[in-house]
């Protein structure tokens, strides 16, 4: 896209192609680090709308800067509502969705042990995890979408693989009961 | 005990196949752009015009007349606070220095192989390095600088480049672009097709950038605390970075730092193994070029400071208040229990105080640090930063735990300090 002025309607086609390209990953990921589905659905609309507004100043086209780019947006309007839940009355009896919960139809006991370790991680570890394991990205997009040098990001998944291993011990699946 | 990755990114997977941005989600977009609800598109171009026009003159606008601090916190709303104060407090300097790398002392002899081509690329490279703002307050140093170099070279071929007989990475079974992303507008795929052209192929690319931290002119590092950068061109980057400074620095009204300029080329090849990754620098410096720097020292901090005593616990806050936010720490004599738990990040072990939030007038703001360990004497540290509230006056800290949440009646009163 360079640095150009983007007409109104490429623009609009645009933002189409991005929701469609991003939209349903985006979504998977603010609802795992949200636990809440429809705050992510709202999340996602507006990490949209801020790329909407942004757009002339995104420098990119490669479709994993553009992931970058849009996931960044994301991450943070989620450490806002993260920041904002402290704000309110929380109510801790309510557990919204969890990644290990009303998912066990279908997934066998070493899968379920892996979503609740995740669960478990600080929220910067999380979504390291996240970003390689369920985006897929490389360490150096991890680093350019989290605002961290590449070492950091590095470091970063590193200590969070450290951590769902101490979180997994004991339970050895590849030994046969 | 080994990660099983590939089970992992499966369960995510499948945990969060149902996860979508369904179509009337997107609709709600474009109406939110639009303005209206569910009205035609020809009746609102006018409108849509003005208002993009609008958005774009006032980022124009807002962009011109914020230093670089203020442009990064413009983009990221989590550091916006802290940023834009930091843009205020700190000085414009825009000093440049202009930098060379050293050129060879040997006599010229003819580059045998791939390597030593590479290697004799790095002689001649130049760089400015600009300081845009500095804030230093004698606690912490933060800069914004703008780094450029002259022309950046890359090129590819077929098979294996010659001179390599150790790799700095490899990831076996792995293409490029499974493992590696690089910035820059068309750069990634012409790595990719360059590597992807051939069934073995290599590709080097001329690299640059600020290296993290700085140190003092007498060699003491400063780590670094937080950072950002983007590429404003293939040959130019823009960032900031905040460093800490240690205890016990003299008070002076200046600062003299050393900065790093980092250059070399990255090399990388792929095959039907797999993709690896080396980096070529300069011998006589390792590809680096230390640049000194004069920075004032134009702010102050205010100590703040509480002590409280529970039953399991005591705690001692230590904090600074600086123009841009409070920060500091928590330690915490804890139980045993406590520190197993942290250690193992497993609260079936024991809760532990995981966080505090800072109460001012009644008014709770979150910790942007989050930082948390058990230290080598056993006690629990917990790292605090805090954006700056609109009143210093009647503040706490009030602990929240891991399992059981907020704990109203361990707030610890906060007092200024000598």
């Amino acid at each position: 896209m360079g640095n150009a002025q983007v007409p109104g309607n490429a623009r609009e086609a645009e933002l189409a192609r991005m929701m469609t390209a991003h939209g349903a990953r985006l979504a998977g990921l603010c609802t795992a680090l949200l636990k809440d589905a429809h705050l992510a659905q709202d999340v996602v609309q507006e990490t949209f709308l801020r790329a909407y507004t942004r757009m002339d100043s995104f420098r990119g086209g490669h479709e994993n800067s553009e992931r970058a780019w849009l996931t960044r947006i994301a991450i943070n309007l989620c450490r806002d509502q993260q920041r904002s839940r402290w704000l309110r009355l929380v109510d801790r009896r309510a557990d919204p969705e969890p990644l290990f919960a009303s998912c066990a139809a279908g997934m066998d006991e070493e899968s379920l042990h892996l979503l609740w370790a995740v669960e478990q991680l600080p929220p910067r570890l999380k979504e390291a995890v996240l970003l390689r394991y369920y985006n897929g990205m490389p360490t150096e997009e991890m680093a350019q979408t989290l605002h961290i040098s590449k070492s950091a990001a590095y470091r970063r998944l590193n200590k969070a693989c450290e951590n769902l291993k101490r979180l997994l011990e004991g339970w050895d699946f590849d030994e046969a009961e | 005990m080994k990660l099983n990755e590939h089970k992992l990114s499966q369960a995510l997977e499948q945990r969060l196949s149902g996860a979508d941005f369904p179509e009337a989600r997107q609709r709600e977009v474009f109406n939110r752009i639009k303005g209206e609800n569910g009205m035609k598109f020809k009746h609102t171009v006018a409108l849509v015009c003005v208002v993009i026009l609008t958005l774009a003159l006032a980022g124009c606008a807002l962009a011109a007349a914020l230093g670089l601090f203020g442009q990064f916190g413009s983009r990221n709303s989590g550091s916006e606070p802290r940023l834009m104060k930091l843009d205020e407090a700190a000085v414009a300097m825009n000093e440049s220095i202009s930098l060379s790398a050293p050129e060879t002392a040997a006599p010229a002899v003819q580059p045998q192989t791939l390597y030593d081509q590479l290697v004799a690329r790095q002689y001649g490279r130049t760089f400015d390095l600009t300081l845009n703002q500095a804030y230093c307050d004698g606690n912490k140093l933060y800069y914004s600088y703008t780094l450029t170099t002259n022309a950046l070279e890359s090129g590819g071929g077929e098979g294996v480049p010659t001179g390599f007989d150790h790799w700095d990475m490899e990831e076996l079974g792995k293409r490029y672009n499974e493992v590696w992303s690089v910035d820059g507008e068309g750069t990634n795929n012409a790595i990719i097709a360059a590597l992807d052209a051939h069934e073995s192929a290599w590709y080097a690319r001329d690299t640059f950038s600020l290296g993290d931290g700085a140190s003092l002119s007498d060699g003491t590092p400063l780590n670094i605390l937080d950072s950002d950068q983007t590429f404003v061109d293939e040959r130019t980057i823009q960032g900031y970075q905040e460093v800490e400074l240690p205890d016990g620095l003299p008070q002076s009204d200046t600062l003299e730092i050393e900065m790093n300029v980092l250059y070399g080329t990255s090399v990388y090849h792929q095959d039907a193994q797999g993709v690896r990754w080396a980096h070529v620098a300069q011998p006589e410096n390792r590809g680096i070029l230390r640049v000194p720097f004069t920075v004032s020292r134009t702010g102050s901090t205010a100590a703040l400071g509480g002590q409280a005593r529970f039953a399991a616990y005591t705690v001692n806050i230590s904090l600074l208040v600086s123009d841009v936010d409070i920060s500091g720490k928590a330690v915490i004599a804890c139980p045993e229990e406590w520190a197993r738990a942290v250690n193992a990040f497993d609260t079936g072990i024991s809760d532990f105080i995981l966080d505090y939030q800072l109460i001012a007038d009644g008014t709770p703001l979150p910790n942007q640090d989050g930082g948390i360990w058990i230290r080598k004497d056993g006690m629990l540290e917990i790292g605090l930063r805090y954006d700056l509230p609109q009143s210093l006056e009647a503040l706490a800290l009030r602990p929240s735990y891991a399992m059981a949440g907020q704990a109203e009646k361990e707030a610890v009163e906060l007092s200024a300090q000598e």
